[in-house]
């Protein structure tokens, strides 16, 4: 199997996405603490006004 | 300013220039100078895109802001991590691939080479007479609270972080602001321990903001709907920050150049994607806790005496003049209402009551006026001067109010903070001088393997650094007897924003599109921004700057398809890419 040859072009392997593994799950980091920041904020000027 | 405090600014100072110097050691080519040969670290790359962004003004304005106009300003940002998304996907990935040096070298490979001038052009115009300012904004606050002569509080502001920019390029630029920003955050931290330290005895963190929230300085939230409906004009609402902070965050990190710089210099696009994400997670709460800081200050104020007006260089000129009476009298009764005001308010910490909330709200109205009638006075007593003072109330509590030793510190941080911003500027200047012009319009192709043309570039990419940071030196010179222009060039870059974004967004997303339409496209757009700031401007229409982004962008990309639809394709010439081997 291993010496099978393959019509694959070898590809420059992108480097592993640190911490969260994908860019896909730092996006929806993004936007839950976008999220939760604006429903603090709305808290907070509730709360001190 | 005590012998100490020169000590701790000059070391500082020193601090930053020798490590800039260290840190100068790069390749004698263009990669090395302009983009430290794409080798940073995401956390390096993060840091150097902050320090960048964040001004002497963001640390000197925004706790004023908060004081004189409560928390809300922190909604211009929410448009932000939406847009580092948009960039992380479309713009990093592109510039990246193409090892572009500046984002207007994309713009030829994908257009032709009058769209890559004409956007580079406007970048240099904006971004040149901007760094000025940003030289004599600072200087002049310093100079006026400090007594010090604005001439030289200029060449000390923009002179210094010359030397290092032009010795070691984009290398020195982040290694720099790195060292900057711990300063400037360290500091920052100190300053607020200190106002929630002087508060007076029982009344803690919680208190204070209590009392500010009484004052609705506490406002972090507004949606901008009167009874009339969405006003337009209004700057700071949920809103306006999250459609129009995302159009001016898009344009300002996505196409201008001395941003683009900073996450060129990643060792790849994962490392350039992860500092921009990261900028997109830190940005709000940072700007939150920078703004709570005014918000503490203020409530400082509610306990202890506060000038009417905080720019006391400009009160001793009125004070000079026939108006001294009348500014004597109304401070006089402001001092009398500041009185009742420390009693109303340790009433209402120790009672919570709504009776002594609502005394606290109506004398804070009660002296809001007078500080009205104040400035009104003012005005007529020193024509021309400036009479908002919301820049001068932090660092004035700073001078009045902190040890020996701290002055120097958070004055230093004045300069450190100019001195990031104004570094990137002059390395993107140069970077887009040198490669959009110097070598693009010579027309031969950039060979890396010939050592001789690397360091002639090199040198020559020095050279230009220095010319632009002698340029603004001269425009922050220049802007001393100007008054009102400043604020016209502070606008210059809301003018050309939205419209380079278009340009970019249809390079981006509208594949058929193509040169001649784009460049029409342009110029229509920014004579539609120009009319719709005219139209505010006489009064006819409302529209808050953050929204002429908005209508530049959509402008040039409507108007871009609309156009591509009656004109004949252009004929695409060959580009030549400073990369090229």
């Amino acid at each position: 199997m291993d010496n099978q040859p393959t019509d694959k072009l070898p590809q420059e392997s992108e480097p592993p996405i640190p911490l969260m593994g994908s860019f896909k799950a730092w996006y929806i980091l993004l936007l839950v603490v976008l999220l939760a920041e604006i429903v603090f904020f709305i808290w907070f000027t509730q709360f001190f006004s | 300013m005590s012998q100490i405090d020169w000590i701790v600014l000059c070391l500082t100072l020193l601090l930053i220039l020798t490590y800039g110097l260290y840190k100068s050691r790069t390749s004698k080519n263009l990669e090395g100078y302009f983009l430290s040969n794409r080798n940073m670290p995401w956390y390096l790359v993060l840091l150097s895109i902050m320090g960048t962004q964040a001004s002497a003004i963001t640390f000197l304005s925004a706790p004023g802001q908060a004081f004189t106009d409560g928390m809300r300003f922190v909604q211009y940002y929410f448009g932000l991590p939406l847009a580092m998304i948009v960039i992380s996907i479309s713009f990093v990935p592109l510039f990246s691939k193409m090892k572009v040096f500046t984002a207007y070298e994309f713009l030829e490979q994908r257009f032709d080479l009058k769209t890559r001038v004409l956007t580079s052009t406007l970048f240099l115009l904006s971004r040149g007479l901007s760094t000025g300012i940003s030289i004599y904004a600072p200087s002049i606050i310093l100079s006026s609270l400090m007594g010090w002569d604005i001439f030289w509080t200029n060449i000390v502001m923009g002179g210094l972080l010359i030397v290092y920019t032009v010795s070691g390029g984009a290398r020195a630029v982040a290694y720099t602001q790195q060292l900057q920003l711990l300063i400037i955050f360290g500091g920052m931290f100190v300053a607020g321990y200190y106002v929630v330290h002087y508060l007076p005895d029982g009344v803690g963190f919680t208190e204070a903001l209590k009392i500010s929230g009484a004052s609705g300085k506490l406002n972090v939230i507004t949606t901008g709907i009167t009874e009339k409906g969405f006003d337009w004009k209004d700057r700071y609402n949920i809103i306006s920050g999250i459609i129009g902070g995302f159009f001016l965050s898009l344009s300002y990190f996505g196409t201008d150049q001395s941003q683009v710089g900073r996450y060129l210099t990643a060792k790849n696009n994962t490392q350039s994607r992860l500092g921009l994400l990261m900028n997109g997670l830190v940005k709000v709460p940072m700007q939150f806790f920078i703004l709570l800081l005014g918000t503490l200050l203020f409530s400082y104020y509610q306990f202890n005496k506060a000038p009417v007006f905080f720019n006391g260089a400009v009160v001793d000129k009125a004070m000079q003049t026939s108006y001294a009476p009348a500014l004597s009298k109304i401070e006089g009764e402001y001092n009398l209402l500041q009185a009742n005001q420390q009693q109303y308010s340790r009433a209402f910490v120790a009672t919570q009551q709504d009776a002594d909330k609502l005394l606290v709200q109506q004398n804070r109205k009660s002296m809001d006026a007078l500080q009205k009638e104040y400035r009104q006075v003012l005005k007529q007593a020193v024509p021309g001067a400036d009479t908002n003072d919301t820049n001068y109330i932090f660092l004035r509590f700073v001078v009045d109010h902190l040890p020996h030793g701290l002055v120097g510190l958070l004055i230093a941080i004045i300069f450190l903070a100019a001195w990031g911003s104004i570094a990137a500027a002059l390395n993107s200047q140069a970077a887009c001088t040198v490669i959009d012009f110097h070598i693009r319009l010579q027309g031969k192709k950039h060979d890396i393997a010939n050592e001789e043309d690397c360091l002639r570039e090199y040198k020559v990419s020095k050279y230009y650094t220095l010319a632009w940071g002698i340029f603004s030196i001269i425009t922050a010179e220049l802007a001393t007897g100007m008054g009102s222009l400043i604020e016209a060039v502070n606008l210059l870059g809301s003018l050309f924003y939205g419209v380079i974004l278009g340009i970019f967004l249809v390079a981006l997303y509208a594949k058929k599109i193509q040169g001649n339409a784009v460049f029409v496209a342009a110029i229509i757009g920014e004579c539609i921004v120009v009319l719709c700031f005219l139209l505010d401007k006489w009064g006819y229409i409302g529209l808050g700057f953050l929204w002429l982004n908005v209508v530049g962008a959509l402008a040039v990309v409507i108007s871009a398809w609309i156009l591509h639809k009656i004109l004949p394709p252009s004929e695409k010439a060959q580009p030549v890419p400073v990369s090229a081997k």
